[in-house]
């Protein structure tokens, strides 16, 4: 079955350049560009796996994450951090990947591929 | 040195053998036979001692060492009296007669009393000499002590409790005048009440050095950042009658700090801005290619917008930053108000056009003429109207996007609106907007231009209202006065840019 990733950023190109990624790479997508829509997403569309950017409007990347941690059924969705900020931010746990901006699209997918393996 | 004794008596005999005694004593003399006659050569010879009978026809003694005393208060004169006049030599001890001696005359208290005269003409003269050595010891060391005082390479003044200026070095007096009784805080700050804070008001409360920093305002209109230093100075009792304070100009280091400071946000908030940037480069180049390779033109395309987009950010960024660094002064000049808003309709409209954005001008009652830089008031505008854009670019909850643009005049002022019903902003984006480096785009912002936008805005003494909803869309309202009728200050590079600074206060 066709695994699908929610890609959350503000940034409409850089969504469209993510977007292209990984449904070229064979992956199904769907969208969010703040934390706040990324949360409802997250229950109507059930990724398998999620990418986040840190620096958003209305809802970032750090609260985003403590909202998903507070829902029993997908707090176990796989994350993976896009993000220009810094090296890590340092509410997230250490087992978050960070892939840092401007993205190197095989080191992502690479990890993208790890993390959805069963 | 011989010194010199006049000899006043009327009997030849009393003269000559005076003359002898005073001779062998050591002395020059010189001689007269009555008291007029002696005064006249006191008056020529000026000796410093006289010898006088008090009997004497015409001008007596005692006339004539009033007269000598009036004459020459450091002269000395020895009385000589009779046996009938004890009581007039005596009493001439009240006109300071240096001594008196009986007739007839014995050598030895003669010499006694010549050389007690002798010995004061000496010591008075050592005390003469030894007081002017020390006037022009003092003279001399004031004038290097007012020279280190005025040459100091700082501003230096004396204040008392209620802040008057009593003293101050050249270069205080250049740089901001010197009128006696004004007061520092007229001096310095131009201002009707002492700064708070004042050290010097601290320094007579406390009797301790203080030190402060501040901005002051010079006679040529420029302004110093000052480091002051204070330091009481105490009367024999120990109490603070002033206060001397000491004051450097660290201006220089101020803006070298300042510009470092900027450059260091400046570099921080781009290389995150610039990260965004390229990773929607590659993402433009990525569907551009892929689309090329599938055949698939459409995505080609839309890979080629994204490409499009970013290298016009660039170019803004670039600009934005040159803008920055630049400083000049505005421009006035009668600007033709329909003029000007269609200029910024020609910018504006094909950007709109191209993202699929209506754009409304509305110019009706946007008549005469306007006294503004219009290069800097247009890219102040275009600043806004981009944002507009942006903002309806970035919204993805409406399909249908409008952007208003109006200008019209009002009495004295001129009016201009911006509404979108694009992303609008939240209230930590509605908070710093104008804050320097401050940027809501990520990728796409350097922070700079609504802060420009907002500093031109006040040069011209203008006024924006923002009303702004996450979700809704934004409103700006922007007035200025037709007429610039206060004085213009540069733009670009503004010299209070640290009050727009987040966390430069800690620099200070």
């Amino acid at each position: 079955m066709t695994k699908k990733i929610l890609i959350i950023d503000d940034d409409p190109d850089i969504v469209s350049y993510l977007d292209a990624t990984f449904k070229d790479a064979g992956y199904a997508t769907c969208v969010a560009y703040h934390g706040e829509e990324a949360l409802q997403k997250v229950k109507s569309e059930k990724p398998d796996l999620i990418t986040l950017d840190m620096d958003m409007p209305v809802k970032g990347g750090t609260m985003f994450f403590v909202g998903l941690r507070k829902e029993k059924e997908v707090k176990e969705i796989p994350v993976i951090v896009i993000s220009g900020i810094g090296p890590r931010p340092p509410t997230l746990k250490a087992d978050i990947p960070t892939v840092s901006k401007p993205i190197d699209r095989k080191l992502l997918l690479g990890l993208v591929a790890e993390k959805l393996a069963p | 040195m011989k010194e010199k004794v006049l000899i006043a008596d009327d009997e030849e005999d009393i003269r000559d053998l005076l003359g002898l005694l005073l001779e062998d004593l050591g002395f020059e003399v010189i001689k007269a036979g009555d008291g007029n006659s002696a005064f006249s050569l006191f008056q020529q010879a000026r000796p410093p001692i006289v010898l006088t009978d008090i009997k004497m026809p015409g001008m007596d003694g005692i006339q004539l060492l009033k007269r000598v005393k009036a004459e020459e208060p450091d002269a000395e004169v020895i009385m000589i009296s009779g046996h009938g006049d004890l009581d007039l030599a005596i009493e001439s001890l009240k006109y300071q007669a240096a001594d008196f001696i009986t007739k007839p005359i014995d050598d030895a208290l003669l010499a006694h009393a010549l050389e007690k005269v002798r010995e004061k003409i000496s010591l008075k003269r050592d005390l003469r000499a030894y007081t002017e050595n020390l006037e022009n010891l003092v003279a001399e060391k004031s004038a290097k002590l007012q020279r280190l005082f005025d040459e100091g390479p700082c501003y230096v003044t004396v204040q008392d409790r209620e802040l008057h200026i009593t003293e101050a070095n050249r270069r205080f007096k250049e740089d901001f005048g010197f009128t006696p009784g004004k007061t520092c805080f007229e001096a310095y700050k131009h201002r009707l009440e002492p700064c708070s804070d004042c050290p010097i008001l601290k320094t007579f409360e406390t009797g301790q050095a203080h030190q402060a920093e501040t901005v002051v305002t010079a006679c040529n209109g420029e302004h110093y950042n000052i480091l002051i230093w204070t330091a009481p100075l105490t009367d024999s009792e120990g109490r603070v009658t002033h206060v001397i304070e000491m004051s450097t100009n660290i201006t220089l280091i101020r803006q070298l700090q300042d510009h470092v400071a900027s450059l260091g946000m400046m570099l921080g908030s781009m290389s995150h801005g610039i990260k965004g940037l390229l990773t929607a480069l590659d993402g433009g180049v990525y569907r551009m290619e892929s689309g090329l390779a599938r055949g698939d033109l459409e995505e080609a395309r839309s890979g080629w917008d994204m490409l499009r987009i970013r290298i016009e950010r660039i170019r803004k960024m670039v600009l934005d930053v040159l803008y920055y660094t630049k400083s000049r002064e505005l421009e006035l000049t009668e600007v033709d108000l329909q003029a000007f808003v269609r200029d910024l309709v020609a910018i504006i409209k094909p950007k709109a056009d191209q993202g699929g954005v209506p754009f409304v001008p509305d110019f009706i009652g946007a008549e005469g003429t306007l006294e503004a830089d219009p290069v800097a008031l247009s890219s102040a505008m275009v600043n806004f109207l981009e944002n507009a854009l942006d903002a309806c670019h970035m919204d993805r909850t409406k399909k249908e996007h409008t952007i208003t643009f109006s200008a019209k005049r009002s009495g004295s002022r001129v009016m201009f609106e911006i509404t979108d019903n694009g992303l609008g902003m939240d209230q930590e984006t509605r908070n710093n907007m104008f804050t320097l480096f401050f940027s809501s785009k990520g990728s796409r912002g350097t922070g700079i231009g609504l802060f420009v936008s907002n500093h031109v805005i006040t040069q011209h003494h203008g006024h924006i209202s923002v009303e702004s909803e996450y979700g809704k869309g934004t409103r700006i309202q922007v007035e200025l006065p037709a007429k610039q009728t206060l004085s213009p200050q540069s733009i670009g590079y503004p010299k209070d840019a640290e009050r727009y600074i987040p966390g430069a206060a800690e620099l200070h």
